[in-house]
C-alpha cells in the first residue's frame, strides 16, 4: 500500500513538474502569406453574348458609302444605317445629306444611343472593357490598331469614343498607342464602355477589311 | 482518453484525499515530500493555476508545439488556388479563395462590382478532427489543466511584416464547428485580446480547441510577403 501511494504521488509529482507553473502562459502561431499580383483584363464585343475574353470579334457585316443598312454581321449591328459626313466628321444629315458636295461617305455608329450599360448588358456600346487587379504603383491602358485590306482604307476610318461621350468626341484609331486611362497607386478596377464608329468613304475600294485593335494594360 | 473529451473533478474532492495520503507518513524519510504536499494542500484552498497548452498548425507534422508556423504559400485577390506552401497537415495548397464583398458576404463571381477580393477559408469542412489529426481546421489547441481555478483562453495578433494596404484584421478566425458564409462568421484578429474559450475550476482537465483561420486578400493589397504573429494567452480566472 505504501509503495502504491508513493508511486501515485511520484506520478502526480512528475506530472505537475512537467507542466507550466504559472497563472498565465502564451503560445504563438506565425502565419506567413505571400500575395501574388493579379490582373484580370478582358473585353466583350458585339457578338451578342456576355462572355468577356482576351480576343473578341466585332463583325460589322456589309456596309457602304451611301449609308445603307448593314446586312450580315453580328445581330446587334445588323440594320444600322450610316450618317452622311464630311471630311471632318460633321453630320450632314440636317442638310443635303448624302447629296452634300462635301459628303465623303457614311459614318456607322456602334451605337448612337447612350444609356446605362452594365457588364453583362451593353447594347448601347460596342465594347465592354473589364480590368480588375491588385494594387500597383501605376497603370496605363492604351489602344492601338492596324488594318488589313486594300490600301484605300486606312486605320483611322475606325474610331472610338466612350459611350457617354458626345458624337464629336470620336477619336481615330492609330497605329501608335493612345492612352485611354491611367491611374495609381491603387488597385485596378475598371469597367469601361466604348462606342465604335466606322467611316465608309466613296474613295474606298470595296472588299473585306479587318482591323485588329489592341488594348494594352501596362503596370508598374 | 479520447480526443475532445474533458476529464475533470474539483479541487475540493482532491484535497481530502491528498491530506489522508499525507497523514499516513508522518515520520519517515519522505516527510519532506509530505511537507511539500502540505503546501500543495494550501494551494488547493487557494487554487493556483497549473496548466499548459500546445498548438498544431498547418505544418507538415501533426506535432504540437508552443511556437507553430502556418505557411499559407502564395495567393491572390482573384482566389487562385494556394500554391507554394510546404505540403502540410492539413495541407493548404490547392485551397481556392471565394469572392466576397467588403462585409464578407460571398458573391457569385469576381466580376461583381462590389467584390473586394478573395477570402481563403482554412478550412471549409467541419468536424472530423482528433488528437493527432485536424484536417478540417487550421490549428488545434490542446490545453491541460491541473488544480486550476477557472480559466480563459484569449488571442491577439500583430503584423510582423506587410505590404501596402494589408492590415492585421485581414487574418480572421472562427471555431471549426461554427458555420460560415464568406467571412461573416469569422472574427478579426486584433492587437487586443479576444476571448476564444473558457472553463470552470477543475482538478484535472484537458480540452481540444479546433480553430479555422481565414485570410482576406484584397485587390487593394500590394503584392509581396506578409507575416502575422498570433498569440494565444491562457489565464487563470
Amino acid at each position: 500500500m505504501k509503495n502504491k501511494v508513493l508511486v501515485l504521488m511520484s506520478v502526480v509529482f512528475i506530472f505537475v513538474m512537467s507542466m507550466s507553473l504559472m497563472g498565465q502562459t502564451n503560445d504563438t502561431v506565425t502565419v506567413n502569406a505571400t500575395i501574388r499580383g493579379h490582373l484580370t483584363f478582358l473585353l466583350d464585343g458585339t457578338d451578342g453574348n456576355t462572355t468577356y475574353t482576351s480576343a473578341e470579334t466585332c463583325d460589322f457585316g456589309t456596309s457602304d458609302a451611301g449609308g445603307g443598312a448593314i446586312t450580315g454581321g453580328d445581330a446587334l449591328v445588323t440594320g444600322q444605317t450610316g450618317l452622311p459626313v464630311d471630311a471632318s466628321g460633321a453630320d450632314l444629315s440636317g442638310g443635303e445629306g448624302f447629296f452634300d458636295a462635301n459628303c465623303v461617305g457614311a459614318f456607322y455608329q456602334f451605337f448612337s444611343t447612350t444609356g446605362t450599360p452594365t457588364r453583362t448588358s451593353h447594347d448601347d456600346a460596342a465594347l465592354g472593357i473589364y480590368a480588375k487587379g491588385s494594387h500597383v504603383t501605376s497603370y496605363n491602358l492604351t489602344v492601338s490598331a492596324a488594318v488589313a485590306g486594300d490600301a484605300s482604307v486606312t486605320v483611322g476610318q475606325l474610331k472610338w469614343k466612350t459611350n457617354a461621350g458626345a458624337y464629336g468626341t470620336y477619336a481615330a484609331f492609330t497605329a501608335a498607342p493612345v492612352s485611354i486611362t491611367s491611374g495609381g497607386p491603387s488597385a485596378i478596377n475598371l469597367m469601361l464602355y466604348h462606342d465604335y464608329g466606322l467611316v465608309v468613304e466613296y474613295a474606298d475600294v470595296p472588299g473585306a477589311f479587318t482591323w485588329t485593335v489592341t488594348y494594352t494594360m501596362t503596370t508598374t | 482518453m479520447k480526443p475532445g473529451k474533458n476529464l475533470s473533478c474539483t479541487p475540493q474532492l482532491f484535497a481530502p484525499i491528498l491530506c489522508a495520503v499525507i497523514s499516513l507518513f508522518p515520520n519517515n524519510g519522505y516527510s519532506q515530500q509530505q511537507n511539500a504536499s502540505v503546501n500543495v494542500e494550501f494551494e488547493l484552498a487557494q487554487p493556483k493555476i497549473i496548466l499548459n497548452f500546445t498548438i498544431d498548425g498547418t505544418d507538415s507534422a501533426w506535432g504540437l508545439s508552443t511556437n507553430e508556423i502556418c505557411d499559407l504559400g502564395t495567393l491572390d485577390s482573384n482566389g487562385t488556388a494556394i500554391s507554394g506552401a510546404p505540403v502540410g497537415n492539413p495541407n493548404v495548397n490547392g485551397v481556392a479563395g471565394i469572392p466576397v464583398n467588403s462585409s464578407g458576404a460571398p458573391l457569385a463571381d469576381f466580376y461583381d462590382s462590389t467584390c473586394v477580393g478573395a477570402f481563403y477559408p482554412l478550412f471549409t469542412a467541419t468536424g472530423g478532427n482528433a488528437t493527432n489529426t485536424h484536417p478540417s481546421c487550421a490549428i488545434c489547441i490542446y490545453v491541460r489543466f491541473f488544480l486550476t481555478g477557472g480559466w480563459t483562453l484569449s488571442t491577439s495578433a500583430q503584423l510582423l511584416s506587410s505590404t501596402t494596404n494589408v492590415t492585421l484584421d485581414q487574418l480572421k478566425w472562427k471555431m471549426d464547428a461554427t458555420a460560415s458564409s464568406g467571412f461573416q462568421s469569422y472574427t478579426n484578429f486584433t492587437t487586443s485580446g479576444v476571448l476564444v474559450d473558457s472553463g470552470p475550476a477543475s482538478f484535472f482537465s484537458t480540452r481540444y480547441i479546433y480553430i479555422d483561420y481565414g485570410l482576406l486578400v484584397e485587390y487593394a493589397d500590394a503584392p509581396g510577403a506578409n507575416s502575422w504573429l498570433v498569440t494565444y494567452t491562457l489565464v487563470e480566472t
